[in-house]
């Protein structure tokens, strides 16, 4: 494949990754630095010791970018929560109703395509359940709320064999991300 | 227990005689390390440069109270990575979104950085890698790039080896999957 480079020119860039770079970093590494960066590292460091400078990180770079876009949209906003104030009252009324009518025939059009009429009237009966009765834990809504707790505790308590190991086995077996369900 | 070169530099530490040259050697030997932590997480040089700055500015005013209930390294590295975190976290504030992607916004700015270097199929690999949650993304640098051991993440990110060979494997997944489908 033909290769495209990102970079521009520049006079303080390496042509290419240090050897100690490619050391440290054990694979191939796309970031670069400038020229003698890490020798002048130590010395920077030192100064800014010796000047007692207040340890604050310094909002440099692309956060001031982000700040400005940030900024931008938080007038946006304004900008347009003014403007629907000073729509009339006339015309907000217009248009909650185009846009109600429409809503309505969307859905409408969209039930008749999609659904029948048994199916709607399923959706909307009461009796309805998530669960079948076999999946219903079997508690007791007499007694005492004791009672009630232990029961409840009983039927749902973890098997205490279940390890953090066999749960990550069975994200992974499974192909379930932690990181979509936590 | 410290390695030798660690139980070195904080012996030299403690000794107010020696105490700059314990700290000259302490920098010497974890700049580039934690440089390259610190930049996978934030990206951009100026605000690695300003972060890996702040990180031993902080590691000098508190290496004093240092316990040794870990190793330096596993602190330094613990140190290094909430900074970074809090660079990003501050974006995320700065621009008054909640759900603001700070991680979309420096894949976007790769192209344009003066310190980035890469062909095709690596500018792709650096954005995939981004596309990952903050968590997946932090490991699967810590292990592929820096090549430290779980056991070491482990410690640094104060979370389980099966949880943090869980979310490498689903990185390593997602990433996968981004270089064939995109």
């Amino acid at each position: 494949m033909k290769k495209k480079n990102y970079i521009r020119q520049d006079k303080d860039i390496p042509d290419k990754v240090s050897e100690d770079q490619k050391k440290m970093t054990g694979r191939k590494n796309p970031f670069k630095v400038p020229e003698h960066y890490f020798e002048g590292l130590p010395v920077q460091i030192q100064n800014k010791i010796k000047a007692g400078e207040p340890v604050k990180q310094k909002n440099t770079g692309l956060i001031k970018t982000f700040a400005y876009s940030g900024i931008a949209a938080a007038a946006i906003i304004i900008i347009l929560l003014v403007f629907s104030e000073l729509i009339p009252e006339k015309t907000q009324e217009n248009k909650q109703q185009y846009i109600g009518n429409n809503f309505e025939s969307t859905i409408t059009e969209y039930l008749e395509d999609n659904m029948d009429e048994s199916a709607l009237i399923e959706m909307s009966s009461d009796s309805v359940s998530l669960f079948s009765p076999e999946e219903i834990p079997d508690i007791s809504l007499t007694g005492d709320h004791d009672a009630r707790a232990q029961a409840a505790d009983k039927e749902f308590k973890m098997d205490a064999s279940i390890t953090e190991n066999d749960i990550i086995e069975y994200f992974i077996s499974e192909n379930i991300d932690p990181e979509t369900i936590l | 227990m410290q390695s030798g070169q660690d139980e070195d530099i904080l012996c030299q530490f403690r000794d107010k005689n020696t105490r700059d040259r314990g700290f000259n050697v302490l920098v010497s030997a974890y700049q580039e390390k934690i440089y390259w932590l610190i930049r996978r997480i934030v990206i951009s040089h100026d605000d690695s440069n300003d972060v890996v700055q702040f990180v031993f500015i902080k590691i000098w005013n508190n290496i004093g109270d240092f316990r040794e209930d870990a190793k330096l390294s596993t602190w330094i590295y613990r140190i290094a990575v909430n900074e970074a975190l809090a660079l990003l976290k501050s974006r995320k504030f700065i621009n008054f979104i909640p759900f603001f992607n700070v991680e979309k916004k420096l894949a976007e700015s790769l192209v344009d950085d003066h310190f980035f270097q890469a062909d095709e199929i690596e500018l792709k690999l650096q954005k995939s890698i981004l596309a990952l949650p903050t968590r997946q993304r932090l490991v699967f640098n810590m292990r592929y790039y820096d090549e430290l051991s779980f056991e070491e993440i482990s410690r640094i990110l104060n979370t389980s080896e099966s949880a943090l060979k869980s979310s490498y494997h689903f990185a390593f997944k997602k990433i996968k999957k981004y270089l064939i489908d995109d």
